[in-house]
């Protein structure tokens, strides 16, 4: 069956986050996060994840969530 | 006049290096050498030569010939020249009548026990014998011919590439010193004694074939007969020109001399000039070249307007205006982003760079990826994140100054013979080593092997060992506190963190299966020498935390003070022969030539002037996005130079549908490979003996690629990728590569100083080549780092979602051999084939009784993204759980079974890990199935457009 098509960038994100999140470093894994898919991903991914953000953002990990929603601000 | 081609000078005898001089007198002409350089290679230097048989320059001096006795002042009787080191005030006579005399005698006997067949004979006018007897004046053979002799001895022509003919031999183990000291592999002996002496491969009885010889050719490089000799001299004769060049295989870019007979490639021979190989090969580079004139070579462009429809043979004017205009109306119809292009790292640096110039000007977009992508990609993350460059520090000869070589992830003596062979070497000198590996791979098996240490790690489990280790430096005191003071920054954050006892190798053998006594020992043993190297390979890159290893590694080097000098460093080892220069070229989304990034304005403004063009300063889509936007339709058009993206990429399926979903697909490649099966042009591309340019090696050695022969298709690579796009209205006029090259110096700050002109006169170059460094840069990171201090990251160990359970119990990990190359495309078109004409599954003898399994079994392996059927091949290597298999034939399947599963940073796939059931079974895969019917209609496809033409035409 064929995924959605934010179920790939939901995974990345998540997996983003996770490996920069720490203990006690909240804030800066969130920017981290922002930067790393400022920095590599093309803006219609970043935008598809501000749209299922926005829309539903099931399954995004809690600092994934927030870095999508800094990134959104920012852009 | 015969036009004999004869390579360089032998001296003889190797290079010596010291610090001291010596002066001696040889036949009255005094000469200087360093001290430990025999009298024959000082003689030699003096310009003049002394005959010899058993010596050449690539092998220490033997002795045994005794053709090279000269005279000493003050010494009794004739020393052999060859092991006899020159000393200050010496004299040496190397010509007088007493000496002729004695290496007429020592030829005669010679003569008496070898064929005189030299009319005959594929040495004939490049025979080192035959030209010996000259030199001696050689005049008569008193003992005559019929005594007892070995000219019946049968001729062992096993290897595809090479006949032994025993007859010929003269017993001076030359080939039995090569494939000890230079290839250290140990696969011939001196069988018998004294008369019965004979060079024999392996056992008794065993031919070259069956024996443990890995047919690199050092053997056949070293003879001085014919005895061990290329079949294909004594089908063509002896070359009569050569070209030299750059091999197109793997990663360490050995240079080769392309040795022709008109326009007939007859051989390809190491050239000991080159200085990523010093005249060393391995069996692909120096005999896996005959695809380049296979018949399944497609000569001419293509073009279909559905993949449902057979291909029609058009002009290259034809093809570029139909693959412009499909691409134009995708674009006009989804959009610019909506088409892309993927580069490939067999091609060269100047090819690369048009790629993604297109793309970028004339796509308009930064819709650009490479095939670095799915191997070296976390590489390029990692080292520019803590050393501040994408690339390797070191020189492959730096590994001759390393006291503990750590191995991680990597099989060099498959993937990478020649720079295993010279670790080999060093391996027997005395280093230590340590290798991370799941499986025991060959360089765990080194003759002579010293001190050794086998971190047989779980998969996936890389981060958790590499903080271990590091955990067991700190704790331990062993440290470089100087070095990191100095070069370093973020030290106590990564010091607190790494010291966190979840860290350590006592909580971590759980999770890596290494004990943690074995790697406090290994820690020690890299980090309590002078100087400890790491090499590492895809078993570092391709995981869900490949980016992560990377930055461990460089953390690891970096706090024992193992970075900027030789002997120690971080060494990634690329699999392709260009993927260092491909990512170089700017063939990333988000980055132009140099690593320099896209929303950089300075760096766009810089190449905007020179290409004349407003560039995106937005990152494109990498190639799995590209697979996932072609999916869901918003992704239609793509432009494939040189890469097999339906075989090589992970999750087979997933790639079909995206490859299916295309509107127009261009592929750009020799072979009708398994990705132009979906496309929609086809434009033939060329070898590497049809094309001038560069590849870049993994130390980041620049080395010329030279044309031996014209291109089949009519033009080369970059003049095709030029002309289509000026049919897309972005006019490129280059005459020659090397104008390329100028502008990429032009615009990529690492190589401001690299040259066609640098390069012929220096042979090759080490990026970074610039005002610091003019003649570019063999060690980097000397004084400072390009980010000023070095960056300690922290590296937090998150286990892989692929994670092994009931429905799929075992851990499969992929890789390669050393018969074949990559996808296969090259050396399944080889003589190879004898080595490996099938994937097979590797699986421990525990995991293959509990299944009920033998060797040759048809087992089907399951995974969640697919399933494929390969022979079983019970090893012990294996360790219980996990299975191997390599991806060198299309029809294995194997990717059909890997997973989308990616690196956290780069998205490169995670090959090394997919969960996985394997069973017995009696029929091939649905996959399968339907592969084998699509490949055969895509096939007929072909055959309809050529008609009963050969395909390849010279």
């Amino acid at each position: 069956m064929q995924k959605e098509s934010h179920t790939n960038l939901v995974k990345m994100v998540n997996q983003i986050a996770g490996n920069v999140f720490f203990k006690d470093n909240h804030d800066e894994a969130i920017d981290k996060v922002a930067t790393h898919m400022r920095k590599f991903w093309a803006p219609s991914m970043r935008d598809e994840l501000f749209e299922y953000e926005a829309r539903d953002g099931h399954g995004l990990s809690d600092i994934a969530r927030e870095a999508v929603r800094k990134l959104r601000r920012d852009s | 006049m015969l036009g004999i081609y004869k390579p360089g000078t032998d001296y003889g005898t190797p290079e010596r290096v010291s610090d001291k001089q010596v002066s001696l007198i040889i036949d009255d002409t005094e000469v200087s050498v360093p001290e430990g350089t025999s009298v024959m290679r000082a003689a030699e230097i003096a310009g003049i030569s002394v005959p010899r048989l058993c010596a050449t320059d690539s092998l220490e001096p033997f002795g045994s010939c005794r053709l090279c006795a000269v005279e000493i002042e003050g010494r009794r009787g004739t020393p052999a020249s060859c092991t006899t080191p020159a000393e200050d005030g010496m004299r040496v006579t190397t010509q007088n009548g007493k000496l002729a005399k004695l290496r007429r005698n020592i030829m005669e006997l010679y003569i008496s026990d070898h064929p005189l067949d030299c009319l005959t004979c594929p040495s004939n006018g490049n025979c080192e014998l035959q030209d010996m007897a000259g030199a001696v004046g050689l005049r008569e053979v008193r003992y005559g011919f019929d005594g007892e002799n070995h000219l019946a001895a049968e001729k062992d022509s096993s290897n595809p590439y090479f006949t032994f003919d025993p007859s010929k031999c003269i017993v001076c183990s030359r080939c039995v010193r090569a494939c000890e000291e230079v290839q250290g592999t140990f696969a011939l002996t001196i069988e018998g004694r004294g008369f019965g002496s004979k060079v024999s491969a392996g056992v008794s009885g065993e031919n070259f074939l069956e024996s443990d010889c890995v047919s690199c050719g050092a053997c056949v490089q070293a003879c001085p007969t014919a005895t061990l000799i290329e079949n294909e001299v004594i089908k063509h004769g002896q070359p009569d020109r050569a070209v030299v060049t750059t091999c197109a295989y793997c990663g360490v870019g050995c240079s080769f001399r392309a040795e022709l007979k008109g326009d007939t490639v007859v051989r390809m021979v190491p050239d000991k000039n080159g200085q990523a190989n010093h005249g060393h090969s391995c069996v692909k580079g120096r005999f896996a070249f005959g695809y380049a004139t296979h018949p399944d070579r497609v000569t001419e462009p293509m073009i279909r307007d559905s993949i449902h429809e057979p291909w029609k043979r058009v002009s290259w004017d034809e093809a570029f205006s139909f693959a412009a205009a499909r691409l134009k109306e995708i674009q006009a119809k989804y959009g610019r982003n909506s088409i892309g292009g993927i580069t490939s790292s067999r091609c060269t640096n100047e090819e690369t760079y048009l790629v993604q110039k297109m793309i970028r000007a004339a796509f308009g977009n930064n819709n650009t990826d490479t095939c670095a992508r799915v191997c070296h990609s976390p590489t390029g993350y990692g080292l520019k994140t803590t050393l501040g460059e994408s690339a390797g520090t070191q020189t492959f000869d730096s590994v001759f100054k390393a006291d503990t070589i750590l191995v991680i992830g990597a099989n060099p003596t498959d993937a990478h013979p020649v720079f295993g062979s010279a670790l080999r070497r060093r391996l027997r000198q005395g280093a230590k080593l340590i290798v991370a590996d799941p499986r025991s791979i060959d360089l765990l098996n080194t003759p002579h092997l010293g001190e050794h240490y086998h971190l047989q790690l779980r998969p996936g489990s890389n981060v958790a060992l590499i903080n271990s280790l590091a955990h067991a430096v700190l704790s331990e005191g062993l440290e470089d506190q100087d070095f990191i003071g100095k070069r370093t920054e973020n030290y106590q954050q990564w010091r607190e963190f790494i010291l966190d006892p979840v860290n350590s190798p006592e909580q971590l053998e759980a999770v890596t299966g290494v004990s943690a006594d074995l790697v406090r020992r290994a820690a020690r043993a890299y980090a309590g020498v002078p100087n400890g190297a790491i090499y590492y390979g895809l078993g570092v890159t391709e995981h869900s935390q490949g980016s992560t290893t990377v930055m461990g590694i460089a953390n690891l080097a970096l706090a024992t003070g193992n970075i900027g000098r030789e002997g120690v460093g971080v060494n990634p080892l690329r699999g392709q022969n260009n993927v260092q220069g491909s990512c170089d070229m700017g063939s990333f989304p988000h980055e132009l030539p140099g690593y320099q990034h896209v929303a950089d304005d300075s760096v766009r403004s810089a190449f905007e002037k020179v290409w004349k063009v407003k560039l995106d300063h937005e990152p494109g889509l990498r190639i799995p996005n590209m697979f996932d936007a072609a999916v869901h339709g918003e992704f239609r058009g793509l432009y494939v130079q040189g890469e097999d993206i339906a075989h090589s990429d992970p999750n087979t399926q997933h790639v079909q549908a995206a490859l299916g979903a295309m509107e127009c697909l261009i592929v750009q490649d020799i072979f009708l490979n398994e990705t132009a099966k979906f496309a929609h042009v086809f434009l033939p591309g060329t070898t590497f003996l049809e094309k001038d340019g560069t590849f870049t090696n993994a130390e980041r050695r620049i080395n010329r690629v030279r044309k031996a022969i014209a291109p089949l298709p009519g033009l080369q690579d970059w003049e095709v990728t030029q002309r289509l796009s000026s049919a897309l209205g972005y006019e490129m006029n280059y005459r020659h590569p090397s104008e390329i090259m100028d502008e990429i110096a032009a615009l990529t700050p690492t190589f401001s100083n690299v040259s066609y002109e640098l390069l012929e006169e220096k042979g090759s170059i080490q990026w970074p080549c610039n005002e610091a460094h003019p003649a570019g840069s063999p060690i980097m990171h000397v004084d400072d780092f390009p980010i000023g201090k070095a960056h300690f990251a922290l590296t937090p160990f998150v286990p892989t979602e692929e994670r092994a359970n009931r429905r799929f119990p075992l851990l499969l990990t992929t890789g390669r051999i050393l018969s074949q190359y990559n996808v296969g495309a090259q050396t399944r078109r080889t003589a190879n084939q004898v080595w490996h004409d099938e994937d097979v599954l590797e699986i421990h003898p525990h995991d293959a009784e509990e299944r009920g399994i033998k060797d040759g079994d048809w087992l089907g392996i399951s995974s969640r993204a697919g399933d494929t059927v390969l022979r079983a091949r019970v090893a012990e290597r294996m360790q219980p759980g996990v299975v191997y298999t390599t991806f060198h034939h299309p029809f294995s399947g194997a990717n059909v079974v890997t997973t989308d599963n990616s690196d956290w940073a780069t998205n490169c796939p995670e090959y090394k890990v997919t969960a996985v059931q394997v069973q017995k079974v009696t029929s091939l895969s649905d996959w399968q199935r339907d592969h084998h019917v699509f490949s055969q209609r895509q096939q007929a496809f072909l055959d309809a457009a050529m008609g009963d033409e050969p395909v390849a035409r010279r």
